[in-house]
C-alpha cells in the first residue's frame, strides 16, 4: 500500500497537524520528507540567527548579575555547606573509624578532619 | 570535580562564570523565544545559570550537559509562565539590533532590523513550545530526540511543530530564500 503523497502530508500539516501527528507516530519515517520538504533556504537560516542572536551588552550584563547577586553568593554556600553535611554524614556511615579518627587527631595529613577544600 | 570530563564528552564547567560562558547565550535564546520578553529571559538566565551550578552533581551524563541546562531553562521558563500567567508580546521587547554593535553600518542596520522583525512576527503567531523547538533546531542544532527531551514532548510534536513553524516562516522570509 502507497503512503501519502508530500503534498498530502503538507496539506495536514497546514490544516490537521494532529492529523499529520498521528500519521507520523505510526509512520516515523515519512517524517524525513516533510524535513526536506519544508527545510529553511540559507539566508533563511541566516535570519533566523541574526533574530535570535544575543546582544552583548546583554551578555555583560547577565554576567555581572550573576556574579554580584547575592542569589548567586548564597547558593554558592548553601552547595558548600551541603558539602559539608554530606561529609560529616559518610564519617557517621563508616568511614570513621576509631583508627581514623586517632590519625586525624594526631594530625595525619593523609587523613585530614576536614575536605581539603572544593574548587567550587 | 574541576575540568572532569562527563560520559557524554563534555567537560564539566569549572565555575560559575564557566557555565554562563558556556552555555548563557543558548539559554537566553530559548528562554526569549519562549517568554518573548527580555526581562524575563534575562530573569530566567540568571535562574537557570544558578540552578544548574547548584545541581551539577546530580547530573550523570545522561544526555548532554547541553541538554540537561537548557531541560532546566525550559522548566524556569515554563514557572515564570505559570505564574505570570499572560506574556508580553510587544514588539518593543524585540532585541535591539543597534545595541549588538556588531554592524557599524546604518543600512544594513535597518535592513537587519526589519528582517528580525519579519522571524519574530512569523514565530509569534505560534506557540511557546513551537518557538523552541525552532531555536532548539535550527539554530542550537539539537537533534530530534535531544529536543523532545529538552521540551517533555513527543518526537511526532517535535517534527510537527518544526515543519509548521518552518512553513509561516518561509511565507514570511520568501524573498530571501
Amino acid at each position: 500500500m502507497n503512503g501519502p503523497t508530500i503534498e498530502q502530508m503538507l496539506g495536514w500539516l497546514d490544516r490537521d497537524p494532529a492529523r499529520l501527528e498521528r500519521h507520523l507516530t505510526r509512520h516515523p519515517h515519512d517524517a524525513d520528507r516533510l524535513d526536506q520538504a519544508t527545510a529553511l533556504t540559507e539566508p533563511q537560516l541566516q535570519a533566523l540567527s541574526e533574530a535570535t542572536e544575543v546582544p552583548a551588552p546583554t551578555l555583560d550584563r547577565l554576567r555581572v548579575r550573576l556574579v554580584t547577586d547575592p542569589a548567586a553568593t548564597d547558593a554558592l554556600k548553601l552547595m558548600a555547606e551541603l558539602m559539608g553535611v554530606a561529609w560529616d554524614t559518610a564519617r557517621l556511615m563508616g568511614t570513621a573509624t576509631p583508627e581514623k579518627d586517632r590519625n586525624r587527631a594526631s594530625g595525619d595529613p593523609a587523613h585530614p578532619s576536614q575536605p581539603s577544600g572544593d574548587e567550587r | 570535580v574541576s575540568g572532569e570530563l562527563l560520559p557524554c564528552g563534555s567537560e564539566r564547567p569549572k565555575s560559575l562564570d564557566d557555565l554562563f560562558v558556556g552555555h548563557g547565550e543558548a539559554v537566553y535564546r530559548v528562554s526569549l523565544a519562549i517568554l518573548r520578553d527580555s526581562s524575563l529571559a534575562e530573569d530566567a538566565v540568571h535562574d537557570t545559570v544558578i540552578k544548574a551550578w547548584v545541581g551539577l552533581d546530580s547530573f550523570r551524563g545522561e544526555s548532554s550537559l547541553r541538554s540537561w541546562i537548557l531541560q532546566i531553562a525550559h522548566n524556569v521558563c515554563v514557572s515564570m509562565m505559570r505564574r505570570r500567567r499572560e506574556v508580553s508580546i510587544a514588539p518593543g521587547e524585540l532585541p535591539d539590533r543597534a545595541d549588538s554593535g556588531h554592524h557599524g553600518d546604518v543600512e544594513r542596520t535597518v535592513v537587519n532590523r526589519f528582517d528580525v522583525e519579519r522571524v519574530w512576527n512569523a514565530l509569534d503567531d505560534t506557540e511557546p513550545v513551537t518557538r523552541a523547538v525552532v531555536v532548539l533546531r535550527e539554530v542550537e542544532g539539537l537533534s530530534y530526540e535531544e529536543i523532545a527531551q529538552v521540551l517533555g514532548v513527543s518526537l511526532p510534536t517535535v517534527k510537527t511543530r518544526l515543519f509548521r513553524a518552518r512553513r509561516s516562516l518561509s511565507k514570511r522570509l520568501g524573498e530571501r530564500s
